[in-house]
């Protein structure tokens, strides 16, 4: 048996992990070997001084000041609720303006789907995109009043019909 | 995860200031006493706590809650600890463990019987010792007699298995052992 192996199992001898046998095996090895017995020593002593490591406690000016360096340091956290709407807005960005555009690129043969047609080529020139792209909310609120006009002239009007053409 | 860290969490979500200052005063003193072990230094401990804090409000919005918010506050500790250490290292502010300085520290003396002058210098070599320790065995050291922390916990915060903690503790404590004893572990045989 090699002796640096009952030197690492001292660790597991004093926390009680070894098999009867392997413990025997090592009581057997103290009574020959002092300098195992001097180890086991040191050993209790090394678990002693860790259980005592003395236990700090943060200056009392410690979260005040943590929270002063946060202030000045980082922007304010991006929420989870910044994060979610953000999603939200991104989602009703693309559907909204998938919906527009399949409309408005429909063959539509009435005056109030014209209007549609309009927001449509609007929206899908390059300046629409962009503005659509960084202000959604601002530009369905505008388009808003044009799309429900023109949904609701054609109703009323009884000359809303898809071509069939 | 308990109930009054999953509403704080929620607070924290939302944004509010106010749940950040319970956060810091809820983990500050288990951050600093970890951060004052990982590095065997108790100055200085003081600004990586207070760095770990403001690494917790940037990342704030990534943490999904996968695991408790202690667990992720201790690994966001380790992880600063460690790098802390190589660029101090780097700094040339660590000592190598056979710089002249580091050895001419208070020897064990084998045949002392005096065991408080022994306690003495035990506590006075543990923290460069522990400075110079193998990384994960200091981590697990560190964690393990940190207040209240089990096998399973230490196993989630360092993501190994429970076994290996016990191994890591186990070698940590021979090492820091051999070290003081001024053992070379290389093998012997029994005769």
């Amino acid at each position: 048996m090699i002796l640096d192996d009952v030197y690492r199992k001292l660790p597991e001898y004093l926390d009680g992990g070894l098999l009867p046998h392997e413990r025997e095996e090592i009581e057997r090895l103290f009574g020959r070997h002092p300098e195992l017995r001097e180890a086991l020593r040191v050993s209790l002593a090394v678990e002693a001084v860790l259980r005592q490591q003395p236990w700090l406690s943060p200056s009392p000016k410690f979260a005040h000041a943590t929270l002063k360096r946060a202030a000045a340091e980082l922007p304010p956290a991006v929420t989870a609720w910044q994060q979610t709407w953000e999603g939200i807005r991104a989602g009703l960005s693309v559907g909204t303006l998938a919906l527009i555009l399949i409309l408005a690129h429909h063959p539509l043969t009435d005056w109030g789907m014209s209007a549609l047609g309009g927001a449509g080529t609007w929206l899908g020139s390059l300046t629409g995109l962009t503005i659509f792209a960084l202000h959604p909310v601002a530009v369905l609120g505008l388009l808003a009043p044009v799309v429900a006009g023109g949904v609701a002239g054609c109703v009323l009007s009884g000359r809303c019909r898809w071509s069939t053409d | 995860m308990r109930p009054d860290e999953a509403q704080l969490l929620w607070r924290l979500w939302r944004g509010e200031a106010r749940a950040f200052e319970e956060l810091v005063n809820l983990y500050k003193d288990m951050v600093l006493n970890l951060a004052a072990r990982m590095t065997g230094r108790t100055d200085g401990a003081e600004d990586i706590a207070q760095e770990v804090f403001l690494r917790v409000w940037k990342a704030l919005p990534k943490f999904r809650g996968e695991c408790k918010l202690s667990t992720w506050i201790y690994r966001i500790t380790i992880n600063l600890c460690i790098a802390e250490g190589k660029s101090a290292q780097g700094r040339s502010e660590f000592m190598p463990i056979d710089e002249p300085a580091v050895m001419a520290l208070p020897q064990l003396r084998v045949e002392s019987t005096n065991e408080y002058a022994e306690e003495v210098v035990l506590k006075e070599r543990l923290g460069p010792l522990m400075a110079h320790m193998p990384q994960h065995y200091r981590t697990a050291i560190s964690l393990f007699y940190l207040k209240d922390l089990s096998y399973q916990e230490i196993s989630e915060i360092m993501g190994v298995p429970m076994g290996t903690v016990k191994s890591y503790l186990f070698r940590g404590k021979a090492w820091l052992r051999d070290r003081l004893l001024g053992r070379d572990p290389a093998e012997e045989e029994i005769t």
